[in-house]
């Protein structure tokens, strides 16, 4: 099973999810994600992952010997895995409250220990078709433009066959949004891959 | 500053000084005490008797020879696939100044899986009590923050320790070979101490040997060690010297210092079996089984002592525990990494004891119960001039 980390810090513009144990494969960069505990189900898009020891006091030393791989390591150390957490940070892009999916702020937000799941395709697709969610994420201090760009390439996988209209939308609204800085914009563009 | 430096540090040579003359003068004693280890290893039922005799009417603690000769040097068997696991303790003491006294034991625990295909697993439980108020103990000697005594926190770690142990080792042997590490000695010593009160004495014999029952129960699978690091005993010492009556070197003041420079990185001595008043009085507790035995093991520069129930003093059981301790030990800088990793689940922060002193606090209100002022309490928290 899958494991589901859980909100650790909220806030209504972002929070932060944390694994119970460390993962190699946490949510990637850019993924659509969703709390659907509380009064409605908030989006956020992944801007940032990291893993290291749960403890600050005590930092991972570099084991193992030359010919070792990562997973030699783990399995000839097998308390290390268990000391270790993965984080993710998540920006809000928007929330659904009923029938309605609004790109703005949620109104409060999510439960703290909250279940953080991936977003259903569907989801994705409702919160991203006008791609007026990227308005929230280009003002998010901790979302720089290689996760603008990878939400809108995870955003594209959600749309199917429409994908390409769907990153034209995105390209639109990203240069209505960056008018004032081009360079930003193209930085981008650059890699979204259009 | 309180501590006046000026007045201190000029003392430091000289004392230094001292305690490096003691070393040259050991020399000697350890010169002495070897060859007493030499004599006892050409017979050792003899040197068992002789000690025996020497000792009888002794306080001291001290050791006799086991299956293996005395002056037996082993260097550490390959290492093997197995599961370590471990437990330490850690407590809140009763407060005599909160409205409700009460301890906490948070017991640490540890499975560590070496190409077993077990699953690794670390955590801790914790208790509070005392369930039912018991008779107190001894007075406490008028010492300040001590609480009540009689309830025997310490013990209640310690039984806590092992019982947790003998769960872990108990469901994983059949399912691999299995090490037990505990931290310190193997029973808890407090058993016989009369400033616990009886009825937890009783209690807590009782669970320690069936911690004990169930642990010789688990067969082969199980070897089990209590680790005491930079052991300051000197069972073998006595014995050596009873040994060597008349001489008038001076001893060596531990079987660690003996040791030390009788074992290299790795190598363990001989299983003894210990023997003494205070021994005899707490194994009298428990089945001939449980009788403790031990050995010195050097890693590094720390020789530490390892006692083990007479039934795990078996050669195979002897050396899956020897070959494990180096191994742990060469994982975690010299000393055992899931004794390391026990504590650390075990430990209770400076900010969680205070959270708990808050937590009770504000439960005592919220039934009706005020904390009473203490004004010694007071002026320890009132320190403005």
């Amino acid at each position: 099973m899958t494991p589901t980390p859980r909100v650790v810090e909220a806030g209504l513009r972002g929070f932060a999810c944390a694994y119970e144990r460390y993962l190699e494969d946490p949510f990637r960069l850019g993924q659509f994600v969703a709390v659907r505990e509380g009064p409605c189900v908030v989006l956020g898009v992944v801007t940032d992952s990291a893993s290291g020891p749960e403890d600050p006091s005590r930092p991972l030393q570099p084991r193992g010997a030359a010919d070792q791989s990562a997973a030699d390591v783990m399995t000839a150390n097998p308390e290390i895995r268990l000391l270790l957490r993965t984080r993710v940070s998540v920006v809000s892009c928007g929330h659904i409250e009923g029938e309605a999916a609004r790109p703005t702020l949620p109104p409060m937000p999510p439960p703290l220990l909250a279940r953080v799941e991936p977003a259903s395709a569907a989801e994705t697709v409702r919160m991203a078709s006008d791609a007026t969610f990227l308005a929230l994420l280009v003002v998010a201090p901790g979302c720089d433009d290689a996760a603008i760009a990878a939400s809108v390439r995870t955003a594209a996988e959600a749309f199917g066959t429409g994908a390409h209209e769907f990153r034209v939308r995105a390209g639109k609204e990203l240069a209505r949004l960056l008018r004032a800085e081009p360079a930003r914009l193209t930085s981008i563009m650059r890699g979204i891959g259009a | 500053m309180t501590l006046r430096m000026e007045q201190v540090l000029p003392q430091l040579p000289a004392m230094v000084s001292r305690y490096r003359t003691q070393l040259l003068a050991m020399e000697a004693g350890l010169d002495a005490a070897e060859s007493a280890l030499g004599r006892w290893a050409e017979d050792p039922p003899a040197g068992d008797a002789a000690i025996r005799a020497a000792m009888l009417n002794s306080s001291e603690p001290f050791a006799v020879a086991s299956e293996e000769s005395p002056e037996l040097v082993a260097v550490a068997p390959p290492f093997g696939p197995l599961t370590v696991v471990s437990a330490d303790g850690s407590s809140i003491e009763p407060n005599r100044f909160a409205a409700v006294q009460c301890f906490v034991i948070n017991t640490g625990f540890v499975v560590l899986p070496y190409g077993t295909g077990v699953d690794a697993d670390l955590g801790s439980h914790s208790e509070v009590g005392p369930e039912a108020p018991e008779a107190e103990g001894e007075d406490d000697a008028g010492a300040e923050d001590a609480g009540p005594r009689g309830w025997g926190v310490n013990l209640r770690r310690d039984v806590s320790e092992l019982e947790t142990g003998a769960r872990l080792a108990e469901e994983l042997s059949g399912r691999s070979p299995v090490v037990l590490l505990l931290d310190g000695t193997l029973f808890p010593w407090d058993l016989d101490s009369r400033q616990v009160a009886a009825t937890t004495r009783e209690e807590l014999t009782r669970r320690t040997r069936e911690a004990l029952d169930r642990l010789a129960a688990c067969g082969d699978d199980l070897s089990v060690g209590a680790y005491i690091s930079g052991s300051r005993s000197s069972d073998v010492v006595n014995s050596l010297r009873a040994l060597a009556a008349g001489d008038g070197r001076m001893w060596p003041g531990s079987d660690g210092q003996l040791f030390a420079r009788h074992l290299r990185d790795g190598e363990r001595t001989a299983v003894f079996r210990a023997a003494s008043e205070r021994v005899r009085n707490v194994e009298s507790l428990f089945a001939n089984q449980h009788e403790v035995c031990f050995f010195y093991l050097r890693i590094g520069d720390d020789v530490s002592r390892l006692e083990l129930p007479l039934w795990a003093a078996t050669p195979n059981k002897v050396a899956r525990l020897h070959a494990t301790l180096v191994d742990q030990c060469r994982r975690c800088d010299g000393y055992p990494r899931a004794l390391q990793e026990a504590h650390e689940q075990a430990v209770i922060s400076v900010g969680d004891r205070e959270l708990f002193g808050r937590m009770l606090e504000a439960e005592a209100l919220r039934q009706g119960l005020r904390t009473p002022a203490n004004s010694k309490q007071m002026s320890k928290r009132r320190r403005g001039l």
